[in-house]
């Protein structure tokens, strides 16, 4: 039984395979491909919830890479959770499917479209049968590109687009959230946790009493990432704007699997935060938070869909009520509730229309007469004004959490010239050099190197982020900030070759790639820069998509052992060293958005070329 | 009607709604692309796809200088003809030759392509081309051209 379990991820990925090569045109050919998958999925599915009857399966699927501290190994674990959400998503994504097989007809992106929803079935189900962070981290991380895609689905307008790369910027804070919680986990743990040993009452409190500090970040670090990937309070503000691609899809994502994945994760973790009742009232106040902020939103709203994806957030926020007392039973309930009624309510809202208009006619209220305003009316305005401008969090998230990164990033413009290429090639060999020499350098001195290195691979990280003219300087300086990184590490301590090897060469090839392509379009197309859109996909789709993949791979995306690697490289951090910590995790943060980035400006969004139909930017 | 597909055909991002399937419903009044931007005017895409819109054309039966007086006589119908709105064709009775109006008065039009004679008309008409998209581009290449019939 055991065997069927990967089965469920990997049969949607074979699948996904399959779809790339159907020709676009041929629906029936597609659409009996990917429901026929599908439906044999969901009968896996089935097989494994009731035949296993809700045994607790724990294996160890394959070892990627090993050393005697560290072991990047996929294991899979089942239980009653892991039973309940694929089942949900085996349900739902056929409903989905066989629903957008009629819905996306003759649309050119219909391929496309059942290719991404494979990939994040895939993905959400490696999610949920995976049993150590690392394997939840790849679901995770395929999970939140998918999304990307499918927002950005209609490429050629500028609004999704734009939106796009705002939900992935908040889905890569999740996912840095996640690395740290994996991080300082390896380092209280001295090896890779698996999920069933977080069950050990005793080694857990022992954890907590000793290393007080550590243990608590992690669980700090994981509630983050729940309440970034479910929109919880004060990151409620992705969700609507994240409704920009076919209304089946919205239903999928936003309506019920993925915004539902920050309870799957706490509820995956709840015996190593459960006793502490810090982290219980953190959760209990996100989601006591959540349901003000939301639900009132979600009352102002003049369109459906944010109205149901803020009625949404905020019945998620009174599932984290739930799980923070324990109620795992109702929240479980409560869940799969949420999600189907969600998913209905977006499926048939472009409909409302024929179910409201006869209820607005014969129910008509005319309005209050008019008088001066009691202080209710003026509570009531003030409240409706609060809720219309969705508390604010989207301003004040620009300007304390965007903004300030941008504009270290302007003010670096010097490295965009011949000068910055000498700097940093200087600074290169220099750090080769030592490296290289046997020197021994004094403590203090060494303890420096290591910081420059890692804050100038963060400065040009953030340098690239800002940077509006040259696309080739803002590809070099992602590759340079990344062997600055490994500089870095290499000068902090011990780095085998081997895992040099894991962590560059995926990047590397992609770097290389990567740099090809773009000088492949700027050789075609005479002002290529970043300071608006060009929507260049429209004539090179397959450029774009060798691009699109060469920047996740140098990004550190599970298609390359680069992203072994990077987990590889955080084990060489000391648990102490929160400056160089920090500046990793930037380093991070912001290379996956500078580079997809520069994807969307050069080949999303509305095409700058005027001999066919373009829309207008505000549509 | 004819208006709004028309120009929802001609355009269909900038004046029609594009493609109904990010379409969100706002207030019961408008329709938006989703939680930001413009209200859409026009039709849909999937509405509009369907025909071709093309300009009316009026076949009458009548002697050409009729046919052009009375179209004269109203000035608010004449704008219709004059500024090829409607296409106007007027088929002299006695002659059968068909005059066509363009630039305000009639002639003779001569068939592009050379009449056929033929006995199984709907032999005629199973066996044509065949168009491959219903796009416009490929509509136009439908072979079935219009013919007089002698009895």
């Amino acid at each position: 039984m055991s065997n069927l379990l990967p089965l469920l991820a990997g049969l949607p990925l074979l699948i996904f395979f399959i779809s790339l090569f159907v020709p676009p045109k041929q629906e029936r050919a597609l659409t009996g491909i990917v429901t026929g998958g599908l439906g044999i999925n969901l009968l896996l599915t089935l097989l494994m919830c009731f035949y296993a009857d809700w045994q607790f399966l724990d294996q160890k699927l394959l070892v990627l890479y090993h050393t005697e501290h560290f072991e990047f190994s996929i294991r899979v674990l089942f239980d009653k959770f892991s039973a309940v959400f694929t089942m949900l998503g085996a349900i739902i994504i056929l409903l989905v499917s066989v629903f957008s097989r009629y819905y996306m007809h003759r649309d050119p992106g219909f391929r496309r479209f059942f290719s991404m929803l494979l990939l994040f079935y895939s993905a959400y189900n490696l999610l949920i049968i995976s049993g150590n962070f690392e394997t939840l981290f790849i679901g995770w991380e395929i999970l939140g590109i998918t999304s990307f895609l499918l927002i950005a689905f209609y490429r050629d307008r500028y609004l999704p687009v734009r939106n796009a790369l705002k939900v992935l910027s908040y889905y890569r804070l999740g996912d840095i959230c996640l690395i740290l919680a994996m991080w300082m986990s390896h380092h209280l743990w001295h090896r890779n946790i698996s999920f069933s040993e977080l069950g050990n009452t005793g080694e857990v409190s022992n954890l907590f009493s000793q290393h007080y500090a550590g243990a608590m970040f992690v669980a700090v670090m994981i509630l983050i990432s729940a309440a970034v990937k479910s929109a919880q309070f004060p990151f409620s503000t992705w969700l609507p704007r994240a409704m920009e691609g076919p209304t089946s899809s919205s239903a999928i994502f936003y309506g019920s699997l993925a915004s539902h994945l920050g309870v799957f994760l706490l509820l995956r973790t709840y015996d190593y935060w459960s006793h502490e009742i810090l982290i219980k009232a953190g959760v209990f106040v996100t989601g006591l938070f959540t349901v003000i902020v939301a639900g009132g939103t979600g009352r102002v709203q003049s369109t459906v869909k944010t109205q149901i994806a803020y009625s949404s957030i905020a019945q998620i926020g009174l599932i984290f009520i739930e799980i923070s007392q324990g109620w795992h039973t109702l929240a479980l309930v409560h869940t799969c509730g949420n999600a189907f009624l969600r998913t209905w309510q977006l499926l048939v809202s472009p409909s409302v229309l024929n179910y409201l208009i006869h209820d607005m006619f014969f129910h008509f209220k005319p309005g209050p007469r008019l008088r001066t305003a009691t202080l209710t009316d003026r509570l009531r305005n003030a409240l409706y004004i609060l809720n219309l401008r969705e508390w604010n969090l989207d301003r004040l998230h620009y300007r304390f959490l965007w903004t300030p990164f941008k504009a270290i990033g302007h003010r670096l413009n010097f490295l965009r010239g011949r000068t910055g290429f000498l700097l940093s090639g200087l600074c290169l060999l220099a750090g080769i050099w030592l490296l290289q020499s046997k020197i021994v350098l004094p403590e203090v001195v060494l303890r420096l190197s290591v910081l420059f290195y890692a804050l100038s691979g963060a400065l040009m990280v953030l340098y690239a982020l800002a940077e509006r003219e040259s696309p080739v300087s803002v590809w070099i300086h992602a590759v340079a900030s990344q062997l600055f990184i490994t500089l870095s590490v290499m000068l902090n301590s011990e780095v085998p070759a081997s895992q040099l090897i894991w962590y560059l060469s995926g990047s590397g090839v992609a770097s290389v790639a990567g740099y090809f392509a773009l000088r492949w379009l700027i050789v075609r197309e005479s002002d290529v820069h970043l300071q608006r859109f060009h929507g260049h996909a429209y004539e090179y789709p397959r450029v774009a998509a060798v691009f699109l993949v060469c920047c996740l791979g140098v990004s550190g995306f599970p298609v390359s052992p680069t992203f072994v690697g990077i987990d590889l490289m955080f084990t060489h951090v000391d648990s102490g060293q929160i400056v160089l910590l920090l500046l990793l995790a930037v380093n991070f943060l912001f290379l996956e958005l500078c580079l997809l980035r520069m994807y969307v400006r050069l080949f999303l969004g509305p095409h700058q070329k005027e001999y066919h139909e373009v829309a207008f930017r505000a549509s | 009607i004819n208006l709004e597909y028309y120009f929802s055909r001609v355009d269909n991002y900038k004046f029609g709604a594009g493609t109904k399937l990010p379409h969100n419903v706002v207030g019961l009044f408008a329709v938006a692309n989703s939680s930001d931007g413009d209200l859409r005017p026009g039709l849909p895409l999937q509405m509009i796809e369907v025909h071709d819109p093309v300009r009316l054309l009026l076949v009458v039966e009548q002697r050409p200088d009729i046919v052009l007086r009375t179209v004269q006589s109203e000035p608010s119908m004449y704008e219709w003809f004059i500024n090829e709105w409607v296409h106007l064709i007027a088929v002299d009775p006695d002659s059968r030759e068909i005059y066509r109006f363009r630039y305000g008065a009639f002639e003779r039009y001569q068939p592009v392509s050379a009449v056929q004679q033929t006995e199984n008309l709907a032999a005629v008409i199973e066996n044509a081309r065949e168009m491959e998209t219903s796009h416009i581009t490929d509509a136009t290449r439908e072979n079935l051209p219009v013919y007089t019939l002698n009895q």
